[in-house]
């Protein structure tokens, strides 16, 4: 792929075209009239030369115009990107789910769930011998590095062994987001082998696919990730409340469906629960648009993660109003509470971190808690701990509600045997839009005025405990940035902890000015002494945007441990010398000297 | 010197002494030395050059006749008498004087001049030339001309030399009847046999004449054909590029010279040969001139070469 580091010099190209095209109109020889009565003679013997003149002229003015676009391009200085891997035909990453509920052995079979969704894909791929694989892990490993061939894939796969632990798919996703970003194949496709037990699949490495990647899964999942209707599980749980989480894409278009059917069972067996018409004391946002509200009564929990869980897939929704943004975390994630930031720019912005790593941190403060509105639109991010619900209870005038054991102290009765623990319910005059994990990426593709201030942690140190603020983050966050052409001169800290700066090849790159000095009112340490307790950082100016080059290749070596993606420019501006002195040898060698005849 | 031999020099002086005023003094004396006889036998009225279809008192033998009672005893062979014992007069062919037509093309073709050279005036003195001749010859002459002053004279009409050169000086190309027009016109006039000598380009829009020229040739007439060019008809001897209009159709062509010079001259060559055929095949004589050749030698070459033809 060809960059451009100066495209604005492209504009000279255009400019010196035009110039070029109105000489040759209007430089042409003006014919001296000439009365002739042999004329029929010349005409027949013009109508030959005329075709090659015009064929000539024409061909003169390409070649003319090729040199000034050469010339121009010289300056533009364009780039070409290396070392690529472009397999033929399909590129297929597969990322294999080796959470430990893939070891138990299905309900009619002793064979694991893992084996059997193994079997599944291998039954299912048809002529996929030329095709080419990447293994990645859920926990984001490449396992099979980029390009394996078929053979090399069962043996890669044959010594994959399901660990204790639970599912984090969407680290997974992560990575194989960006292989499959990467990888130019004609045709891509991305293979999700789990038993979607336990997790959600965490919604913004989908939403960062694109179209073009079709997705395969086992019959667990819906042929269509991003509208889920129903849900079955090939080996369902003997406890059928068991951590099934409900997903709700957001690309589709659900609007007709007003209660989401999860079937727990296998076929035949299928015990439908849906939530009960009446039971939407919570009012959901959509994400597609102010104007789609819906009362879908969407909720669903797993085990662990404290909150109800809504997952975004498919292309990345626009950004809903947004009057107050919440986040409460457990874990060090400094980036999100930058991200956030970003995005409170114009939002009344609470955060109260209560998390074990990094204890109260807010962020910014751009309006009183109390002035907050019926009707406000709140953002909920971060796990959900009691604390950050009654804070937030405390502070705001509305009720929220807890769900505990089936008992409300208010609000209409729910099923409790249909669902998980929690419920926010946050009453029938506040928004609550969503309760989400990272919000990272999304808040930045939100963010379309530009990142203004922006902070990477990539300290694998520190982060959480399910890790999920580990490396991969960067090069999507970054790729985010890149996405967005209207930072304009910035600077990015970047504050490793685990790669050293000066390997870490990363030069040039957009970022935010320097991080001002907020001290946040309320409780909590500032930014700045949050800051100062990561180190090493360091700053890169900037001084031209579109000189920007980043080599994440070892970003991904350390960060995947297996072959990273290669990047690499190659400076093209000799070659286009030297085509710039071939077509204009071939132009003088058409023109002879003369222009218009 | 006899003194009637005196009185044809003082005359032929006289007459060229006027005719001077038109035509170049080395042209004329060149042009005494020609002569232009019809190759058909002619119907003229008094004595001349020409072949005629009567007999008469030549030293062109033609028959012998078995002498009648009033047949004139000086025309009796009286060898044949003494051989077979028979009378018998020899019959000689007349000669005559010959009813000439000079057609001048009067295209606006005919009016282009290049370089210091006008076809128009080269055309007009092969004109006075011919007439210049034919006069001196003694024929009966008659002129058709195209253009502005579209007129025929029919030779029977006994025109003045006054009046053909008046018409030849005046002879201005326009946009009046075209050649194969003119020669319609002019068969229609012409009365008896006699020589027709057609001056003109021959580059009309369509097509050479072919319905006039066979109108004529089926009438029996002796019929020359002048096909005058401007060298830079026959060369295209230009540089650059030029806007080509053609004076008769309006035409307009943008070209560059060099660039289809090569091919203009090939195309030309072809068309030029197609005429000479066509000329020849209706038994016309046919000669080609350019605007830079000389007249004289060029006239003196085809007229020897006709007689001997003849």
């Amino acid at each position: 792929m060809i960059n451009l580091l100066s495209p604005l010099y492209l504009w000279g190209a255009a400019a010196g075209i035009a110039a070029l095209v109105l000489i040759h109109l209007l430089l042409r020889i003006k014919p001296i009239l000439h009365l002739f009565p042999a004329c029929r003679f010349i005409s027949s013997a013009h109508e030959v030369h005329r075709r090659r003149r015009r064929i000539r002229n024409v061909l003169l003015l390409i070649l003319r115009m090729l040199c000034v676009l050469a010339f121009s391009l010289v300056f533009a200085r364009p780039v070409l990107r290396e070392g690529e891997v472009r397999p033929a035909g399909t590129h297929t990453v597969i990322v294999v789910d080796t959470s430990y509920s893939m070891r138990l052995p299905g309900k009619d079979s002793d064979q694991s769930r893992f084996a059997r969704t193994v079997d599944w894909f291998l039954k299912n791929k048809t002529n996929w011998d030329a095709d080419s694989f990447t293994l990645v892990s859920d926990r984001g490993e490449v396992i099979g590095t980029i390009g394996i061939s078929s053979s090399e894939f069962e043996r890669h796969i044959s010594e994959v062994v399901p660990e204790f632990g639970s599912t984090s798919l969407g680290k997974g996703l992560q990575t194989a987001a960006l292989a499959l970003d990467r990888l130019p194949a004609s045709k891509k496709t991305l293979v999700i082998l789990s038993d979607f037990a336990g997790p959600a699949l965490d919604g913004w490495p989908s939403a960062c696919l694109g179209p073009e990647v079709s997705i395969l899964t086992p019959p667990i999942q819906p042929s269509n990730p991003y509208f889920v209707e129903s849900i079955e599980l090939i080996d369902p749980p003997e406890d059928s409340s068991y951590d099934v989480g409900i997903r709700v894409g957001l690309g589709g278009d659900f609007s007709g469906s007003e209660s989401v059917t999860m079937r727990i069972g296998e076929e035949g067996k299928a015990q439908k629960s849906s939530v009960p018409e009446g039971a939407d004391t919570v009012e959901f946002y959509d994400y597609l648009g102010a104007a789609r509200q819906s009362s879908l009564p969407v909720m669903a929990g797993w085990e662990g993660s404290g909150l109800s869980g809504l997952n975004f897939y498919g292309v990345l929704p626009p950004r809903p109003p947004i009057d107050i943004i919440f986040h409460q975390g457990s874990e060090p994630s400094p980036h999100l509470h930058a991200a956030l930031a970003a995005v409170a720019e114009d939002s009344a912005l609470i955060n109260m971190n209560s998390g074990v790593g990094s204890g109260y941190y807010v962020i910014a403060s751009g309006a009183d808690i109390p002035s907050v509105s019926p009707g406000s639109s709140i953002l909920i991010t971060g796990w959900g701990s009691e604390l950050s619900r009654l804070q937030l209870e405390e502070r705001l005038p509305v009720e929220l509600y807890r769900y505990e054991e089936g008992i409300f102290p208010t609000g209409p009765p729910l099923d409790a045997e249909a669902h998980s623990r929690w419920l926010l319910n946050p009453g029938p005059t506040v928004r609550v839009l969503s309760t989400y994990l990272d919000l990272t990426p999304l808040l930045l593709a939100w963010t379309d005025r530009g990142i203004q201030h922006y902070f990477l942690n990539f300290n694998s140190r520190n982060a959480g405990p399910t890790g999920w603020a580990q490396q991969p983050n960067l090069p999507i966050a970054i790729r985010h940035l890149i996405a967005d052409g209207s930072f304009g001169e910035r600077t990015l800290k970047i504050d490793s902890g685990l790669l050293p700066l000066g390997e870490a090849d990363i030069r040039r790159i957009w970022g935010p000015p320097e991080f001002p000095d907020r001290d946040a009112p309320g409780v909590g340490k500032t930014e700045n002494e949050y800051f100062a307790r990561n180190i090493p950082r360091a700053e890169f100016a900037v001084s031209d945007q579109a000189e920007l080059t980043i080599n994440l290749q070892r970003i991904l070596g350390e960060n995947t441990a297996g072959e990273g993606i290669i990047e690499g420019t190659i400076e093209l501006w000799p070659w286009l010398l030297g085509l710039l002195l071939f077509t204009l040898i071939l132009v003088e060698l058409i023109a002879g000297g003369r222009y218009g005849e | 010197m006899s003194e009637k031999i005196r009185t044809e020099e003082g005359k032929k002086e006289n007459l060229r002494h006027r005719w001077a005023v038109y035509l170049d003094p080395d042209l004329l004396s060149g042009i005494d030395s020609l002569d232009l006889r019809a190759r058909v036998a002619v119907e003229g009225f008094i004595s001349g050059n020409h072949p005629s279809k009567y007999f008469g008192s030549s030293h062109e033998f033609v028959e012998h006749r078995e002498y009648l009672p009033g047949d004139d005893p000086g025309l009796i062979d009286w060898k044949a008498f003494a051989r077979q014992e028979r009378l018998f007069i020899k019959r000689y062919s007349a000669v005559t004087n010959a009813p000439c037509q000079i057609v001048l093309d009067g295209s606006l073709s005919m009016e282009y001049s290049e370089g210091g050279h006008s076809k128009l005036e080269y055309v007009k003195t092969m004109a006075a030339a011919l007439a210049y001749l034919l006069f001196e010859q003694k024929d009966r002459l008659g002129l058709s001309i195209g253009g502005k002053n579209f007129r025929i004279l029919s030779p029977s009409r006994q025109s003045s030399y006054r009046e053909i050169i008046g018409l030849i000086d005046s002879f201005q190309p326009d946009s009046g009847p075209h050649i194969e027009e003119l020669l319609h016109a002019t068969a229609a006039a012409l009365d008896r046999k006699g020589m027709v000598m057609i001056i003109s380009d021959f580059l009309m829009p369509e097509d050479i004449p072919r319905e006039s020229l066979q109108r004529l040739t089926y009438s029996g007439h002796d019929i020359l054909a002048f096909q005058v060019l401007h060298d830079q008809e026959l060369s295209l001897d230009l540089t650059g590029r030029y806007r080509f209009r053609d004076p008769e159709s309006g035409r307009e062509i943008v070209a560059s010279v060099p660039a289809v010079r090569k091919e203009y001259q090939k195309r030309l060559q072809q068309w030029l040969r197609e005429v000479e055929q066509h000329f020849l095949k209706n038994k016309v004589n046919f000669l080609q001139l350019g605007t830079r050749d000389s007249l004289l030698f060029c006239l003196a070459e085809f007229l020897e070469k006709r007689r001997r033809m003849r």
